[in-house]
């Protein structure tokens, strides 16, 4: 019994971007038909929490099945702060395939592109259906890391986008960020010196930081925009996330315990009753989307392990279609 | 780049020993008392082992751990399909990633099933060699399968087995394992017609997949130590209520599933009603003082972090005898 193996560079070379944002947006329909099983993550603590390792990281382990493509799966990855500074990458994943008849392991791959293409993806899928302006927008970019520039990729696939504006608070990063996606999107790529000026006159506001000062503040948000945080500190001031029209989410239950909306549950301002749909019952047409061009909306969509492994299996398949990677015999 | 060792299941037989894996669980016992261990609660992926959808009878658990003495993070993922019998698998599937905690490598995929058979048996020997002070031992085995015999070979390992008396609702079965077993354990082995005679022993280990509670509360007698080693319900609620002292691996997670799990529902049992982890006992942060006449039930249901602590040592063996196979990931 024979198990795929797949590295990162393969993965790269099997997937487009629109085939991962297709992926993506049928399984946010399923999470709202109901026929995706997403259990809570479970995190492992190696020293992100009060555990008292040393080592300044975390894991998580989110197992999901996907009824579309009846597969099940699991992603376990983890962020290591120290990581960068020693010439390593951040995020280190790995993603497992099972077949649910039998539980025979289909596959084993690199699980850090897989996360970093389904996350812009699942902001491209949740502006489809939240921006204002579909045909020409204008979109702000905070963060010009590896998921800026996923981000980037994705925005630029989904919609025919004037003008991206984007900051860091690195400039040489933003400036590396402009040289490296101008070729790649063909997109105008302007340089901000100030936040502010990222979100002036926006239609969509994408968050990739690892900031936790809340610097999003509620008067840079102007009348009709789509607001993305999607780091999982605090980007967003409280008094932005009790104002806004709409809060959308992609997992209530997640979203209540990590990330942007933690800080105000926590304090007591914000509660399930807030939250006004999922992303996946607004994609299954059960709930309305954008209802206004005035409407501020927040979508808060902290990544789903269901996200990771329809991505999988769809790398999967093309692998064994074009005869890539290598096998196996665990058993 | 990173190297991966890859391990099958055939590899990490060939590398590890029961004796190994005794010293491996007893250690990470000691850490889970020191609190040098991380052991998240694990999550259960339902793939209609009890939900009505999906419809494929299965289940998949997730099990991260942290293991201190091995410095080693890892998750197994492991999951039982009856639809595997019909092709001559094994009921459980399973395999072990082994992570670098310092900047998050992959060192290691293995096959798990083999681990978690060897633990599941060390984890019931190690918890009677701190309640059954005496090297001779009478036991009560329900259950003849791999599990049985895995549980059978650990206890060995430490005891003098006096006798061995053996039920399974397949006589076959039964048969069967006392002839692998015949050389393991020192003293008799009884196969048992009546589910009844097992429980006349120090200590009794239930194995099975059952769901109808056949041990009874009268079966067992004064100072006897109770192992329901299954997922499911193999004790009655009137002995579990009644137990002396309930010993268990995990706290949350034994509240959640296995023995406890419908009483805890029921509210008739609560975290209060645990006397000591086996690891607080294996570190002596609690003391286990037994009265002749107690009757204590044990539930080791079973933790990823004794499957990371094989594993590891699985993979330091593996590194230093260059077996496996080696690939790369990014």
């Amino acid at each position: 019994m024979s198990t795929l193996l797949l590295t990162r560079s393969q993965i790269s070379e099997l997937v487009t971007m629109s085939e991962v944002i297709d992926a993506v947006e049928k399984t946010f329909k399923g999470m709202g038909e109901g026929d995706v099983i997403n259990p809570p993550k479970v995190h492992l603590d190696l020293g992100d929490g009060d555990s008292g390792l040393p080592y300044l990281a975390g894991m998580n382990a989110m197992p999901a099945y996907v009824g579309w493509q009846k597969i099940a799966g699991l992603k376990f990855i983890g962020g290591w702060e120290n990581n960068p500074k020693k010439g390593l990458p951040y995020l280190s994943g790995m993603v497992l395939l099972v077949d649910p008849q039998d539980g025979r392991f289909l596959a084993v791959m690199d699980g850090t592109l897989i996360t970093n293409l389904r996350t812009g993806a699942q902001a491209s899928v949740a502006l489809k259906y939240l921006i204002r302006n579909s045909k020409d927008p204008v979109i702000g970019l905070f963060g010009a890391g590896a998921q800026g520039r996923t981000q980037t990729l994705a925005a630029c696939t989904t919609f025919n986008v004037k003008e991206l504006r984007v900051y860091d608070v690195n400039p040489d990063a933003s400036r590396a960020f402009a040289e490296e996606m101008t070729q790649k999107v063909n997109v105008p790529i302007q340089i901000m010196d100030r936040p502010e000026d990222v979100t002036k006159s926006c239609d969509a506001v994408i968050s990739v930081t690892h900031a936790k000062n809340k610097f999003i503040t509620n008067d840079m948000i102007e009348r009709g925009v789509t607001l993305l945080p999607l780091g999982s500190f605090q980007e967003c001031a409280d008094g932005l996330i009790l104002s806004v029209d709409k809060i959308i989410v992609d997992n209530v239950e997640q979203c209540m315990h990590r990330g942007a909306l933690k800080a105000v549950v926590e304090a007591g301002k914000l509660d399930r009753g807030d939250i006004y749909a999922t992303l996946g019952e607004i994609v299954a047409g059960k709930r309305a989307g954008r209802e206004s061009a005035e409407e501020r909306i927040i979508c808060v969509t902290i990544g789903m392990g269901a996200l990771d492994v329809a991505v999988a299996s769809l790398v999967y398949q093309k692998a064994l279609a074009s005869g890539v990677g290598t096998t196996f015999p665990f058993v | 780049m990173v190297q991966t060792r890859l391990l099958s299941r055939n590899e990490v037989q060939s590398l590890i020993t029961m004796s190994e894996v005794l010293d491996a669980v007893e250690k990470t016992f000691k850490g889970m008392g020191e609190g040098t261990v991380i052991n998240p609660t694990k999550v259960n992926l339902d793939l209609g082992e009890t939900a009505p959808y999906p419809p494929y009878g299965g289940f998949m658990n997730a099990m991260p751990a942290y293991v201190g003495w091995v410095d080693t993070a890892g998750i197994k993922w492991a999951g039982g399909f009856f639809e595997r019998k019909k092709h001559g698998l094994t009921y459980i599937a399973s395999l072990i990633l082994l992570i670098n905690p310092r900047m998050g490598t992959f060192k290691a995929v293995m096959d798990g099933a083999h681990i978690t058979n060897l633990r599941t048996g060390a984890q019931s020997a190690i918890a009677l060699k701190y309640l059954h002070p005496d090297k001779n031992i009478r036991i009560g085995l329900y259950g003849a399968g791999t599990q049985g015999h895995t549980q059978t070979m650990a206890i060995s390992e430490i005891f003098n087995i006096e006798r061995l008396c053996i039920y399974d609702i397949a006589p076959e079965a039964s048969r069967k394992f006392a002839e692998d077993m015949k050389n393991v354990v020192q003293g008799e082995i009884v196969i048992a017609k009546d589910p009844k005679e097992p429980a006349d022993a120090d200590a009794i280990i239930c194995v099975t997949q059952s769901k109808d509670k056949f041990l009874k509360n009268e079966w067992i007698k004064p100072g006897t130590i109770v192992f329901p080693m299954g997922s499911y319900q193999e004790c009655d609620d009137d002995f579990i209520l009644s137990a002396d002292k309930i010993i268990v691996d995990h706290i949350g997670q034994c509240l959640h599933r296995g023995a406890l799990k419908e009483l805890c529902e029921a509210g008739k049992i609560s975290e209060h009603n645990i006397f000591a982890t086996i690891g607080e006992i294996v570190a002596g942060k609690k003391e286990i003082k037994r009265d002749k006449n107690e009757r204590i039930l044990c539930i080791p249901i079973g933790t990823g972090a004794m499957d990371i602590a094989v594993a590891s040592i699985v993979l330091q063996k593996a590194e230093s005898k260059g077996i496996g196979g080696i690939y790369e990931f990014e």
